[in-house]
């Protein structure tokens, strides 16, 4: 089975991505921070994180620059789902393959449909 | 600290925090309803208000800017795709939508200024219609050397009552009278196009009055 790392801070949201995610029979693990994500991983490596840029403490682009170090994350995917608008966020294709990313989506106009298809598309 | 400055600040901050339930409204439709219907009517309306949330932040960072970045850009490709956004809420409206952009004319724009503010004017056209199975037309036309765009159709307003709306845009619960909101999409359409063509105008064509904008033609972007 293969197992999603959620990373999004507003609990009524993470709610629904976990529950959708589920239904679709992955393994999903939520959190709602940086911090909590580092000991999530720890435990257990995901294949593919979904993660929300704009975090509280540590932001999801410092939090993908530490993950970069993990030696046994080089193979998992990340897609960014963020309340932040994908070309306000200046990505280039190297800074997205440099850390994996798949996909950036602009969370408001990103429907569940739409998610899970980005999510089966990336663990295929 | 300028009043204005804080009070733009805070508008900006608000306008970013209202995403956030509205994107909870939609998922959680989506997540907990069969009704396919329902569920197309909930995300429709929600990006709607979010259309309208990002094109104010867009006009208020546009004021403290001079000006927007521009590019070439296909403007019958953004009228095209402002008409399409629009379709749901026409339909629901009683509106027949149109678009009439049959000539294509590259202009040097911003595309996300654009269509934002298009979609924004578009969509408080069609909501204002008081009369039933009206017509509104998402249109692009040349005339005397400039090149024109808008959305023409809705309630006819004069340029005295237009001209008044501007000044009573968010002190009157009605700048214009013969819509019953605050035609909020109108003005932020306004504010956005100043910094990129210049003010909308009321204009007629065809028979029909509208709000529209105008671009110089970029005649080197005709030749590529």
């Amino acid at each position: 089975m293969k197992k999603i790392l959620l990373i999004e801070p507003d609990r009524v949201l993470l709610e629904v991505y976990k529950e959708v995610f589920t239904r679709e029979g992955y393994k999903v693990k939520s959190v709602e921070s940086s911090s909590e994500a580092i000991l999530a991983i720890e435990d257990n490596k995901p294949d593919l994180i979904i993660i929300e840029l704009q975090l509280p403490a540590h932001n999801g682009i410092e939090l993908l620059n530490e993950l970069k170090s993990y030696d046994d994350l080089h193979e998992c995917k990340v897609i960014i789902n963020s309340i932040i608008p994908a070309d306000s966020l200046g990505m280039s294709s190297a800074i997205k393959k440099a850390y994996n990313i798949v996909a950036t989506v602009y969370k408001p106009d990103t429907s569940i449909e739409k998610l899970i298809g980005l999510a089966s598309a990336a663990l295929e | 600290m300028d009043n204005s400055i804080d009070e733009r600040r805070l508008l900006t901050a608000l306008a970013e925090q209202l995403k956030l339930p509205i994107t909870q409204i939609s998922r959680l439709v989506e997540l907990k309803s069969t009704d396919h219907e329902l569920i197309r009517q909930i995300t429709e309306t929600s990006e709607i208000a979010l259309q309208l949330i990002d094109g104010l932040i867009l006009s208020i960072d546009t004021k403290s800017q001079s000006s927007l970045s521009l590019e070439p850009v296909c403007l019958s490709g953004v009228m095209q795709e402002v008409a399409e956004d629009l379709a749901y809420h026409a339909k629901k409206y009683d509106c027949s939508l149109e678009v009439d952009t049959s000539v294509s004319m590259p202009i040097m724009g911003n595309y996300k200024a654009l269509k934002s503010a298009f979609t924004t004017l578009g969509y408080t056209i069609v909501q204002g219609q008081t009369s039933r199975q009206s017509r509104v037309v998402v249109k692009s036309y040349k005339h005397n050397n400039k090149i024109y765009a808008g959305i023409f159709g809705g309630e006819k307003v004069d340029q005295d009552s237009f001209k008044r709306s501007k000044i009573l845009a968010g002190s009157a619960r009605q700048p214009l009278s013969k819509s019953s909101t605050s035609s909020a999409g109108i003005f932020i359409a306004d504010s956005i196009f100043a910094t990129l063509s210049g003010n909308l105008s009321l204009v007629r064509r065809n028979n029909m009055t509208g709000y529209a904008t105008s671009f110089v033609p970029s005649k080197q972007l005709e030749l590529v």
